[in-house]
């Protein structure tokens, strides 16, 4: 037999014992590992990282949105001071002097962390609170493949709240007190004794568990000493 | 005489060949059916999750809340009316009811008390369509930080 005849009978036997190899190697030889599956698991773990990443912010994104909604209403119950402060602003004291996007942030970290979240920063501004929360990361080590999704969890929501109106009439009072009272400073007060009462209302709807569950307006009542807006007298 | 018996070599040897890889190929996909049924699962899941969050992020007419603020809403004052009315309203823009086809939307509280349930059957009789129902889940939180809800989207088709 001539070179070229017997190309085709040893083409199909080595093909023969190349296929029972890899017969054996694929199926025989360990059944549980998943040869034909390596590429769908890879590929399935990611998919599985992308999924409960995306729950994880829809989650994040709910929640934050719940803890701003709260914290503007523990924030303007507490007239943007220390609870303690009996909603009075005193500008010369460490505790109630109104720092109020300081404040506001102590609140929301605190009601953040209820909901098992980190606030790493935030910021306040024209109404709209920017809030970046801890970077989540989801990883997984396979066979043959290592992959580390880190998530940015950032978000952008309106407060309830005019702050910037807040803060216009923190800076007004501020600097008008250095020299003046209080009451030749702002108008629509009521005063009772020495001390002046101010009420802002907003006009968004938020919805609270207070009392009844349902939406109302948050109102901004704090007070200030007329005679001594700077020191404590309480 | 020699010529012809390599030929008849030759066309043997293509017929065994032949013989091999179609016996190799039909082994090989019996052995990894189970295998690559998997893939294909897990990938729909990965669409019906799209479709759960995209009901959540819904909006709606109702004090500019989306669906997801909606059932916590409706969970706070103990009132599904609302819920009921926007959900079947989302059914019946993405639920063709000529054919097999069930979306089923269902709410428990993270102790595992139903709050909420709908269901939207399409005809079950008619078609030939047959496909399993594919589901998935999603916590949502709600005002008091201890709780949260658990929202499960089904989507398929039951005749079997």
């Amino acid at each position: 037999m001539n070179k070229k005849a017997i190309f085709m009978p040893t083409l199909a036997i080595a093909t023969l014992f190349l296929l029972i190899y890899a017969f054996y190697v694929f199926i025989v030889k360990d059944p549980t590992t998943e040869y034909y599956g390596l590429v769908g698991s890879n590929q399935i773990a990611i998919t599985n990282a992308y999924k409960d990443a995306e729950n994880d912010l829809f989650y994040a994104e709910q929640a934050v949105k719940y803890s701003i909604d709260k914290t503007s209403e523990e924030f303007s119950n507490n007239g943007g001071v220390n609870q303690e402060c009996n909603s009075q602003w005193v500008f010369d004291d460490q505790k109630c002097n109104p720092d109020l996007e300081n404040n506001f942030n102590a609140i929301l970290k605190k009601n953040l962390i209820n909901y098992g979240l980190d606030l790493e920063q935030s910021k306040i501004e024209n109404n709209i609170i920017q809030v970046k929360l801890k970077d989540k990361i989801y990883s997984n080590n396979l066979t043959n493949l290592e992959f580390k999704y880190k998530v940015k969890q950032e978000f952008k929501e309106e407060i309830a709240l005019d702050f910037s109106n807040l803060l216009n009439i923190k800076n007004n009072l501020y600097s008008c007190t250095i020299k003046n009272k209080p009451d030749t400073c702002l108008n629509n007060f009521i005063t009772k004794g020495s001390i002046i009462y101010f009420t802002i209302e907003n006009h968004k709807n938020i919805f609270t568990l207070s009392q009844n569950p349902g939406f109302k307006k948050l109102e901004f009542k704090f007070n200030i000493d007329n005679e001594n807006p700077r020191k404590r007298s309480f | 005489m020699k010529k012809a018996q390599e030929e008849l070599m030759f066309v043997f040897s293509l017929i065994f060949l032949v013989v091999v890889l179609t016996l190799f190929f039909i082994i090989m996909s019996i052995a990894s059916h189970d295998k690559i049924k998997n893939q294909i699962d897990s990938l729909e899941n990965g669409e019906i999750n799209i479709n759960l969050i995209n009901y959540l992020r819904t909006p709606t007419n109702f004090n500019n809340l989306s669906i997801s603020g909606l059932i916590t809403y409706s969970y706070h004052t103990n009132n599904y009316d609302n819920l009921k009315v926007i959900t079947q309203d989302f059914f019946d823009k993405f639920h063709d009811k000529e054919k097999c086809q069930t979306m089923l939307i269902n709410v428990l509280t993270k102790d595992g008390d139903r709050v909420f349930q709908l269901i939207s059957s399409g005809n079950t009789k008619t078609t030939k369509d047959k496909f399993a129902l594919k589901s998935n889940s999603i916590f949502i939180p709600t005002l008091d930080a201890d709780n949260k809800l658990k929202v499960t989207y089904v989507e398929g088709c039951t005749n079997e």
